[in-house]
């Protein structure tokens, strides 16, 4: 087993093309997608009509964690809404990552 | 009017308001909603690539024009009165802009609808004009914001040319499109190969998504004081005045009373498929709690409930 970061953004779904191929270009290998719904600061975004929200999941170094965590913070937090964390795991298969 | 409002597809929409309001339970899977989508887009596509196999060449092109003139002017008197009386910021009246200049395919149907309901005969060739109005306009909307904000044009990355490929490959115009090519080139016996699917069921159809779209209008009505009084008159002064001008000018362009009137809905009918999603990604410093209140909670019920019946009453007074 060896330790890596579990990288979770929450986003906008139409921001999800984009984000995607940046987290790629920052270093991380692949990610997982899935389709969330929820609430913040008492705005929900729960249907396909006023839009979606997306969990990107990726498990990266925590070097790369940190790359993608700074680019996101600069270019996406103050205009969507997004929230970004990350936390330790421990993987089997480190080569994928 | 009345036997506009007693139609399953306004009761249907009318009880996803009313359910909204009441906090049912009902919901829609997104799955049925995207597939309701496609289907409506590709039976408007179809049957209107067949009707414009039938017709001539000069029956086409002055509505044409007239469509694509209204499409790409629209954005432009919407930015200015939105930035002079609305007091808007300039993203925000682009987006408003893009949105009323962009056309709703759902509200199109209605319109069909209504017509085929009534017995009024219509240019069937009309589902063209929906495919011709919907880029154009987004792009304008988010160009006015960029030529007169160009320091916020730095905000977003996104350029002109990769938003018109994602709104060109996007689902509703890929379809529309795509199926108008398709019944154009398949001419009668291929459309009648598909219209026990594709044309006797729509308006059963329709009545289910306009019950979704019902719901979903119902619960943003929760968002109108956010967009405030001046996004409710602006959400039916647009529709009105551009409807107006959409029959008249459709009347000076040779269009029947009815075709006149749909694209008199077209003109009156704001997007809520391909701006929102454009503008968000384009124009991120625009507040999608004005567009998309103006055009989901306001004029979008308005057109369905009380604008057609109205432009077609109207169109009368105009023909007759």
């Amino acid at each position: 087993m060896t330790e890596f970061t579990l990288l979770t953004i929450i986003t906008e779904d139409v921001l999800a093309p984009v984000i995607e191929k940046e987290i790629e270009q920052l270093g991380a290998k692949g990610f997982t997608l899935t389709s969330v719904t929820g609430k913040h600061l008492g705005h929900t975004r729960d249907n396909p009509w006023e839009g979606e929200n997306v969990k990107i999941e990726s498990i990266v170094s925590e070097e790369t964690s940190q790359k993608i965590l700074k680019h996101l913070q600069e270019k996406y937090f103050d205009r969507y809404a997004m929230i970004a964390f990350s936390h330790p795991v421990r993987v089997v298969r480190s080569d994928h990552f | 009017m009345l036997t506009s409002l007693l139609s399953p597809m306004v009761l249907a929409f009318l009880l996803g308001i009313t359910a909204a309001r009441v906090k049912s339970d009902l919901k829609f899977p997104d799955s049925l909603y995207q597939s309701l989508t496609i289907y409506l887009l590709i039976a408007i596509g179809m049957k209107g690539g067949y009707k414009l196999s039938l017709a001539s060449l000069d029956e086409v092109i002055l509505p044409a024009a007239v469509a694509i003139g209204l499409c790409c002017t629209i954005p432009l008197w919407t930015y200015w009165i939105m930035r002079k009386a609305g007091k808007f910021d300039v993203p925000n009246a682009a987006a408003l802009a893009a949105h009323y200049g962009s056309v709703s395919a759902v509200t199109f149907s209605a319109a069909i609808a209504f017509h085929e309901t009534l017995g009024i005969s219509f240019e069937e060739f009309m589902p063209s004009m929906l495919a011709m109005m919907e880029i154009p306009a987004i792009l304008i909307g988010i160009s006015l914001a960029r030529i007169n904000a160009p320091s916020s044009a730095s905000h977003s990355e996104v350029s002109l040319k990769e938003i018109a490929r994602e709104l060109i490959a996007g689902k509703s115009s890929l379809l529309l499109l795509g199926f108008l090519i398709i019944g154009f080139a398949v001419g009668k016996s291929g459309w009648e190969q598909v219209s026990p699917l594709f044309d006797t069921p729509f308006k059963g159809v329709l009545t289910l998504f306009l019950l979704e779209a019902g719901l979903v209008a119902g619960r943003k009505l929760s968002d109108l004081k956010k967009g405030g009084l001046m996004i409710i008159g602006f959400g039916i002064f647009f529709p009105i005045v551009h409807a107006v001008l959409g029959i008249w000018l459709g009347h000076l362009a040779g269009l029947s009373l009815g075709g006149a009137t749909i694209l008199g809905v077209l003109a009156a009918s704001a997007s809520y498929i391909a701006a929102p999603a454009a503008c968000r990604v384009a124009l991120p410093e625009a507040n999608p709690s004005y567009y998309l209140t103006a055009a989901l909670a306001i004029t979008f019920p308005f057109n369905i409930i009380l604008g057609i019946p109205m432009y077609h009453q109207f169109a009368e007074f105009l023909y007759h």
